[in-house]
């Protein structure tokens, strides 16, 4: 059974709003089981957010498809108008053992789609940036 | 849906979604905060990195006071949020 849902957004914060509400239309459309659905959810947002933040003056929307084939989730989202920024490397390791004094709020978000996702793939190309990421589900 | 209430043994109990979208409202609560707190998350679904970012930034605050923030009631999901971001070394998870 494949189930895949996808939409358009404006490139601003205030479209996250949105872009959850097809991740839960998604979860609920594909029977999805709670404990699946976190991670989904928050690798969704934070590489919005990133595409949103790297280049808020950017011309062009942001593009989001989830798909569930059995035990398999799949999502791609694309930025049409993003500078080259490789999200599996270029953004630096956040120093998750340092004490309070030298933490810094940011940086946490790609850290965390790479640790909670099983694969996350980068792509650059004709001035769009495109993000697969892979999740297997129960 | 976001919010912050005050129980009645004056913690601050979240609950519903902490994304992004809330972080600036959130903001305004923790970073105002003049003492130490316990933080209630048993109603609290979801949080991302947006709303890590206001918990530390109030935990630095705090801490120069030599005060913290308590966190109780907290998912296994939202505790291993914390834990890849090393936020368990930095706050008091109860």
């Amino acid at each position: 059974m494949t189930i895949e849902m996808a939409g358009n957004f404006t490139r601003e914060m205030k479209s996250l709003p949105h872009v959850l509400d097809l991740v839960e239309n998604f979860f609920a459309k594909a029977k999805l089981q709670k404990d699946d659905r976190y991670p989904i959810e928050l690798a969704v947002e934070e590489v919005f957010t990133n595409f949103v933040e790297h280049n808020s003056s950017g011309s062009d929307g942001i593009s989001i498809r989830i798909r569930r084939d059995g035990g398999l989730v799949s999502i791609v989202l694309t930025d049409y108008d993003a500078p080259l920024f490789d999200v599996t490397k270029d953004a630096p390791q956040p120093p998750i053992n340092a004490p309070l004094a030298d933490r810094e709020p940011g940086g946490l978000g790609l850290h965390l789609v790479r640790k909670m996702m099983d694969t996350i793939v980068y792509k650059h190309e004709n001035g769009a940036g495109t993000v697969l990421l892979s999740k297997s589900v129960g | 849906m976001f919010e912050i209430t005050e129980g009645p043994n004056r913690e601050l109990i979240l609950a519903g979604r902490f994304d992004a979208s809330q972080a600036e409202k959130a903001k305004t609560v923790f970073l105002g905060l003049k003492e130490g707190k316990t933080v209630d998350f048993s109603r609290l679904d979801y949080i991302s990195s947006a709303g890590l970012g206001v918990l530390l930034a109030a935990q630095k605050r705090l801490s120069e006071k030599g005060q913290s923030l308590r966190l109780i009631n907290v998912s296994s999901h939202i505790r291993d949020v914390f834990h890849y971001s090393g936020f368990d070394q930095i706050f008091e998870i109860a």
